[in-house]
């Protein structure tokens, strides 16, 4: 009897390894939709009224952008293909994304990633048949330089799970919220990286440093865009 | 104390398998701080587990998930693996309790493993992103080895 619970048990667990390696990326699916679920539960609990008129404007505001953003897709189409996200890098000492387009598909080596036309995600930096991995904005090591405002003030951008912006000029005048734009030769010219935040203005200091404001999620980004006609 | 199930084959391939799904889909994520359930999955097994047999073959396992799956970050894993590896060596010199020696062991291992990626590559160190880590692992680790311990306990009595 105890041989046959054995027997039962372990070809149960064998159903469930199996069902697991088969149908990994909707098991990801199921957990992420569980998670959002659960927290979107929780937030809706703590909203309060002036909260909820200032999301509806949001939303209203988000989905004309993404109508802007759309239309903007259609017209340059051919330049772009689009990728999605296989995994995450699972440690939490980097910030990269391994794509489903690979050598097959014509990707090589620096390739730029965009969440959208115009708005640098990152790069790619290593490519096998299939897949392809990509360095974020978002990982330790990724170093660019980026002109900041109408008035172009370069700085470095050191990536990281909040990149900054160091280096500015203290004689350039800036304001939070301004564009943050690739100067970098190995990405394309004034594509957004993001905006400046938190503009560090101590009078001891020869540069100046800020936080880069990105206005979404790294880490529930499912579909990115290869940029196939760069450089 | 050991787990007879952390003996079994499809029972660790099961549990390697949840943890990976679960690190990858970051979905325990806090605070943009991800723990790191395969560690903990690892001296788990290294703690409820007297022979090194299970704990090699829990290795193989994650190896092999990682390859089927993932066929970049290799370096990282094996790096975590090597720490581990070093801890089963060197965990007869902690301090004999086995819960505080596996809350030691989390915190040695997600410091070396730090210190030794960067060594591998010349990025910057966090010692926030580090010291964040080790707390999340700390708290989740504690529940899940009460969990276990408890689910020991019964399985001893049972049988």
């Amino acid at each position: 009897m105890k041989s046959l619970r054995k027997i039962l048990s372990s070809l149960i667990l064998l159903v469930l390894v199996l069902i697991l390696i088969f149908s990994h990326n909707a098991v990801g699916i199921f957990l992420i939709s569980f998670k959002k679920i659960a927290t979107s539960f929780f937030e809706s609990c703590e909203k309060s009224e002036v909260f909820k008129v200032i999301e509806i404007e949001n939303n209203r505001l988000k989905l004309e952008l993404s109508a802007l953003r759309e239309e903007k897709i259609k017209s340059s189409l051919s330049q772009y293909r689009k990728a999605r996200v296989y995994s995450r890098y699972p440690f939490n000492d980097r910030a990269r994304l391994i794509i489903d387009l690979g050598l097959r598909d014509g990707i090589k080596e620096g390739m730029p990633i965009v969440l959208m036309p115009g708005v640098i995600l990152g790069k790619v930096i290593e490519v096998k048949k299939n897949q392809s991995e990509v360095i974020t904005l978002f990982d330790p090591e990724w170093r660019s330089s980026v002109a900041i405002g109408l008035l172009r003030a370069k700085a470095l951008l050191k990536g990281g799970k909040e990149p900054k912006l160091e280096l500015i000029p203290r004689d350039i005048q800036l304001k939070e919220g301004d564009d943050v734009l690739n100067i970098s030769p190995e990405l394309p010219m004034n594509f957004s990286l993001g905006s400046l935040n938190n503009l560090s203005e101590a009078p001891h200091e020869v540069w100046r440093t800020a936080d880069l404001e990105t206005n979404y999620n790294p880490e529930i980004i499912e579909e990115v865009l290869v940029v196939f006609d760069f450089p | 104390m050991s787990v007879k199930i952390l003996n079994n084959f499809f029972w660790i391939v099961f549990i390697v398998l949840i943890c990976f799904f679960l690190q990858e889909t970051k979905i325990l994520v806090i605070g943009g701080i991800n723990p790191n359930l395969i560690l903990i999955a690892l001296l788990l097994i290294i703690f409820f587990q007297k022979d090194f047999f299970p704990l090699l073959f829990s290795l193989i396992a994650v190896s092999v998930i990682f390859l089927i799956f993932i066929k970049f970050w290799l370096i990282s894993l094996l790096v975590l693996e090597l720490s581990v590896i070093i801890f089963y060596l060197f965990k007869k010199f902690l301090t004999g309790n086995k819960a505080v020696d596996f809350l030691i062991g989390i915190i040695l291992i997600s410091i070396f493993y730090h210190i030794a990626v960067v060594s591998f590559s010349n990025y910057y160190f966090s010692i926030r992103l580090v010291l964040s880590e080790i707390f999340y692992n700390l708290i989740f680790g504690f529940i899940l080895w009460l969990v276990v311990e408890k689910f020991a306990i019964i399985y001893e009595k049972r049988t």
